[in-house]
Order: structure tokens, then C-alpha cells, then sequence
């Protein structure tokens, strides 16, 4: 029989060894803790799901309202040529140079996807047909149309569409530029308070997740006491008996993660009608926009560690009990 | 010195030394005061006195579930009263302990409750099963090894317990009140057992006041009464005098 050894921490080999042997006993203890109590377990990450779900549906929706914003950026900024460019025969569907070269010029700045043009007669007799002023513009002398561009920006943010408007209208060969951003700019605004409303959601219900996973393993924590004392006297460090509380923290907080996926793919499935004719009546073909793969994974590990945050709380106020102080 | 307590010797080094211990629980209770004592490797102890006379009090401080108030604990010359917390784990991997309640985990098979300190030391499973079937086997449940807790006996609980203690057969082996629940013919064939541990050169401190059963074996003896040490009474002198117990 040896006696106690003076160095009483075995080697470090033997120690890591140990280590991944104990971390896989961690492993399956939490599982097994969570599969001998389903209804409990199924109840507890339910409610986690549910407080997760709020959040991500947000983000489900911001990323589909995003999607809309885009649609909105093809729609026109109506120029109107300066008369002195457009000198000629307004009777004439034919470009004059000048209205010609400011196409062109126009067409080369790198915030303009393409331009259109509407010569005097061709405005005209779009008034005549569609208008309702046929019987007035039969009183005009001359056609007193202007030369118009339709500027099909290539930019979809709205401070950037408005520096392309403000630069158009500064330009000597146009009269005019005329745009109406202001329900863009209310669409910005919205989508910025829900962008806001998404983070503070997302940290409340952040923290919501770790007290519930808390206060869950803390009851655990209670029914295993005996077990906890016994691991202490035992041998057990103080990360040996917290280990399987961390894991099981892990394992709320990823299928609470899961089941608010879920739970917005069902509610993606079911708006997604309501989206395609939002987007019809825009002229616009809309799938709805989901979170790719690669960011849920994420959005499952995040939610793991934050179980694990709040398994950690619970266990620590409990190991510091443990040994004499 | 307090009169009618007994000094051990100052200079005397061993497995445990408890060098002028005191300990006064909240409220000013106090457990021990001024204990004194040596116990050298592979020696059997028996710590006796009536109810509140200090016993479980000396087997906590050994095994460090609280710190003196004052003197000093040596487990093999280390002051565990100045042992930081992350070492307390590994010195208590070097300890066995057997409890009167049993402290066994009833929802886990007995297999489970013994190979607990092999699975702390992170053994492999080949290797728990080889030592969690051998320490069955010395305690007599080497068939028991499925059976939850509840299935069985008091004393084989206690066994179990024991089983749980010496499992891999750490050098020191404290217990408390190990034969308080059961009949004199298994109390005995437990102490018989403890007897085989210590001539394998387990150090063995037994927590008891079957004063029948330590005249019996005839090993050395601390008397406890109030907190002090009484008397210490060598092996053999104890299965001899009557009157020191």
C-alpha cells in the first residue's frame, strides 16, 4: 500500500487522458439525465423555444421587409430636360444632340443602372389616351411637353439615392428631378426601429433563456445534492461536478434553439402567401427570406452556450458551499 | 495544557497528526479543543467516546469537509488546513470514506456507486470494471453489481459503501460509525474485514462506540470526551484493560 504521495496531482498525460474520459462520462450523464425525465425536459425546452422564437420571427420578418425595400429601388427618377437642351421640333420623335449627349452622359455614372427617355410627342399622346385631357390639349397651340428621362438607379440605399437625386437636380442641362422618397425613407425608418426592437428583444430574451435554464438546473442541482456531496468527498474537482450541469445546460438551450426554428419555418410556411401577394402588388415575384444554414447552426450553438451561461450561474453558487472556506 | 487531557508527544510525525486542534462551529459549539495525536502509516485507530465527544469531528477535519480553528491537521506532513481549494479534490483521492447513513446513491446501480471515485480519477471502463468487480467481490456483493441500492439489506448497503471506500484502495480509510446499524455477527465480520485492509497497509481510522467490539480486536484506542482527547490507548492494551475504555 503507498502512502499519500507528495505530489498528489497525477501527470499531466495521465491527467489529459483522465480528462476526455470524463468529459465523455459528462456527455452521456446529461443525456441520460434529460432522456430519463422526457416530459420535463420536453416542457423546459418548449418554453425556451417559444421566448427564442419571438426574436428570430422578427429577424424573419425584417429580412423579408429588406427584401421589399430592394423590389421598391427599380422604380424611376423622373428628369425633366432643360428647354434649352431640348431645342427642336417638339413634334419630332427625334432626339436632339443634346438630349442625346446628356442620355449618354447620364448613362456612364456608375449610380445609373439605365435611361430612358419620353420626347414631348410621345408624353403627349400618352395625355391623350390615358390622361382624360383630350379635349383640352386640342386648345394648344404647340406641344409645351419637355424632353423626359426615366433614370433607373443602380443603388438601393436611400441616403446614396438621395445624393444621386440632389446631384441630377445640380446638373445645368436638367430642369428638374423629382423622386418621391418619403415612403422610402418612412420604410427606412420602420425597418430601423425594428432592426433596434430586434436587439433589445434578442438581449431580454437572451437573458430570459439563461434565468429559466438557471433556475431549471438549480432545481436540478437540489434533487442531486446527495450526489453532488458524495462526488466532493469523492475526488470530484469542482469542474468534474459541474461538467454534466454545463452539458445539460448546453443541451436546453440548443433544442430550445431548434424548436424556435421550427417554429418560424412553420410560420415562414404559412406567410409566405401573404408575402407573394404583397410582392404581386409590386409587380414583384417574393420568396420568403429564411436565415441560411450556416447562420441557424449558429443561431443553435449561441443559444447552447447561453443554456450553458445560465447551468453555470445555478452550479457555482452551489460548489461554493462546498468546501471549507 | 488542560488537566485530565492527554499530550501526545510534539515531535512525533505520522499519516495524521493533529498538532493542539481546536474546533468551534458557528454559534460558538465547540467539537474539539486542543486535541493532540500521531497515527503512523498502516496503523489502525479506533476513536471513541459517547455521543458529541469529537469523533466525527476529527474524521471532517481529516478529510477536509472543514478547516480547523485553530492547530494544526498533517495528512503524511501537509498542513491541509492551509491546502488551497483545487488540491482538496486530490488529496481527498488519497482518502476512503465510509459513512453510518451509507450515502449511496439510490437511483444508480451498486456498480455505478462503486466505480464513483474511478470515474473522478478518470480510469478507463476496462479498467473500473476489473477494480469495481474485485471490491464487490471482497465485500461478498460480487453479484450484486446490477441491483439498485434499495434492493438491498442495510448491511449490505454499508458493504456497498465500503466497497465504494476501498475501491482503489487509497492509503487512508476513514470511517464513521461504520457497524452503528447493524447486528453484532455482521458488525463483526466488518470489522474483520477492516483488519484485512490494514494488513494490506491501509492506514484505518474507525469513528465508533461499540466499546464490545474495540476490546475485541485489541488495536490502539482515542478516547474523546467533550472535545478533548482522554486517553490514547495502544493496541493490545485496549483488549486487556477494560478500565482505560
Amino acid at each position: 500500500m503507498s502512502t499519500i504521495s507528495d505530489r498528489q496531482k497525477p501527470p499531466l498525460r495521465n491527467r489529459l487522458r483522465g480528462w476526455l474520459r470524463q468529459h465523455a462520462y459528462s456527455l452521456m450523464y446529461s443525456i441520460g439525465n434529460l432522456l430519463r425525465h422526457p416530459v420535463a425536459s420536453l416542457l423546459t425546452t418548449a418554453v425556451l423555444g417559444l421566448a427564442l422564437c419571438l426574436p428570430l420571427l422578427l429577424w424573419v420578418v425584417m429580412g423579408n421587409l429588406e427584401g421589399l425595400r430592394k423590389l421598391d429601388t427599380l422604380e424611376s427618377i423622373t428628369v425633366f430636360v432643360a428647354a434649352a437642351e431640348a431645342a427642336g421640333n417638339a413634334d419630332d420623335d427625334a432626339i436632339p444632340l443634346p438630349v442625346d449627349a446628356l442620355i449618354n452622359e447620364l448613362a456612364e455614372w456608375p449610380t445609373i443602372s439605365r435611361v430612358d427617355h419620353i420626347s414631348p410627342q410621345q408624353g403627349l399622346r400618352e395625355l391623350q389616351t390615358s390622361g382624360g385631357f383630350g379635349s383640352a390639349l386640342e386648345l394648344l397651340d404647340s406641344n409645351p411637353l419637355p424632353w423626359v428621362l426615366l433614370v433607373i438607379p443602380a443603388l438601393d440605399d436611400a441616403s446614396a439615392l438621395t445624393d444621386l437625386l440632389a446631384r441630377l437636380q445640380q446638373h445645368p442641362g436638367i430642369e428638374s428631378a423629382q423622386a418621391d422618397w418619403r415612403w422610402l425613407h418612412r420604410l427606412q425608418g420602420i425597418l430601423q426601429l425594428a432592426r433596434n426592437t430586434l436587439q433589445l428583444l434578442a438581449v431580454l430574451f437572451g437573458i430570459g433563456v439563461v434565468l429559466v435554464i438557471s433556475n431549471t438546473i438549480r432545481l436540478d442541482i437540489q434533487n442531486r445534492q446527495d450526489e453532488i456531496d458524495v462526488l466532493a468527498l469523492a475526488g470530484a474537482t469542482r469542474a468534474f461536478i459541474r461538467r454534466p450541469f454545463l452539458y445539460t445546460g448546453f443541451w436546453y438551450g440548443a433544442m430550445g434553439g431548434l424548436i424556435a426554428v421550427l417554429i418560424v419555418l412553420l410560420a415562414a410556411l404559412w406567410l409566405g402567401g401573404d408575402l407573394a401577394r404583397l410582392a404581386d402588388a409590386y409587380n414583384q415575384q417574393a420568396r420568403v427570406w429564411l436565415p441560411p444554414p450556416g447562420m441557424l447552426c449558429l443561431l443553435l450553438i449561441g443559444c447552447g452556450f447561453l443554456g450553458q451561461a445560465g447551468a453555470y450561474i445555478a452550479v457555482n453558487r452551489r460548489l461554493r458551499e462546498l468546501n471549507p472556506a | 495544557m488542560r488537566q485530565g487531557s492527554f499530550q501526545y508527544p510534539p515531535d512525533a510525525e505520522g499519516m495524521v497528526v493533529f498538532r493542539q486542534v481546536c474546533k468551534r462551529y458557528r454559534g460558538g459549539i465547540r467539537a474539539l479543543d486542543d486535541v493532540s495525536f500521531s497515527i503512523k502509516n498502516a496503523e489502525l485507530v479506533f476513536l471513541t467516546g459517547h455521543s458529541g465527544a469529537g469523533k466525527s469531528s476529527i474524521l471532517r477535519l481529516i478529510s477536509m469537509q472543514e478547516r480547523a480553528t485553530r492547530g494544526q491537521v498533517l495528512i503524511n506532513q501537509r498542513d491541509v488546513g492551509r491546502l488551497g481549494r483545487n488540491w482538496i479534490p486530490y488529496t481527498r483521492r488519497n482518502m476512503g470514506l465510509i459513512f453510518q447513513d451509507h450515502r449511496l446513491l439510490m437511483n444508480k446501480p451498486v456498480f455505478d456507486n462503486v466505480a464513483l471515485p474511478l470515474v473522478i480519477a478518470g480510469l478507463s471502463y476496462s479498467d473500473i470494471r476489473k477494480r469495481v468487480a474485485a471490491a464487490l467481490d471482497k465485500v461478498g456483493l460480487g453479484e450484486r453489481g446490477k441491483s439498485l441500492p434499495g434492493m438491498l439489506s442495510t448491511g449490505q448497503q454499508q458493504r456497498v459503501g465500503i466497497a465504494r471506500a476501498i475501491v482503489h484502495m487509497p492509503p487512508l480509510l476513514l470511517a464513521d460509525e461504520p457497524t452503528g446499524n447493524l447486528d453484532p455477527e455482521l458488525s463483526a465480520s466488518l470489522m474483520q474485514l477492516f483488519l484485512q485492509l490494514n494488513e494490506l497497509g491501509m492506514t484505518v481510522m474507525i469513528a465508533s462506540h461499540d466499546l464490545e467490539l474495540i476490546r475485541q480486536l485489541g488495536q490502539r484506542v482515542l478516547v474523546l470526551r467533550e472535545g478533548r482527547l482522554l486517553d490514547d490507548v495502544p493496541a493490545r492494551a485496549a483488549a486487556l484493560s477494560g478500565q482505560r475504555l
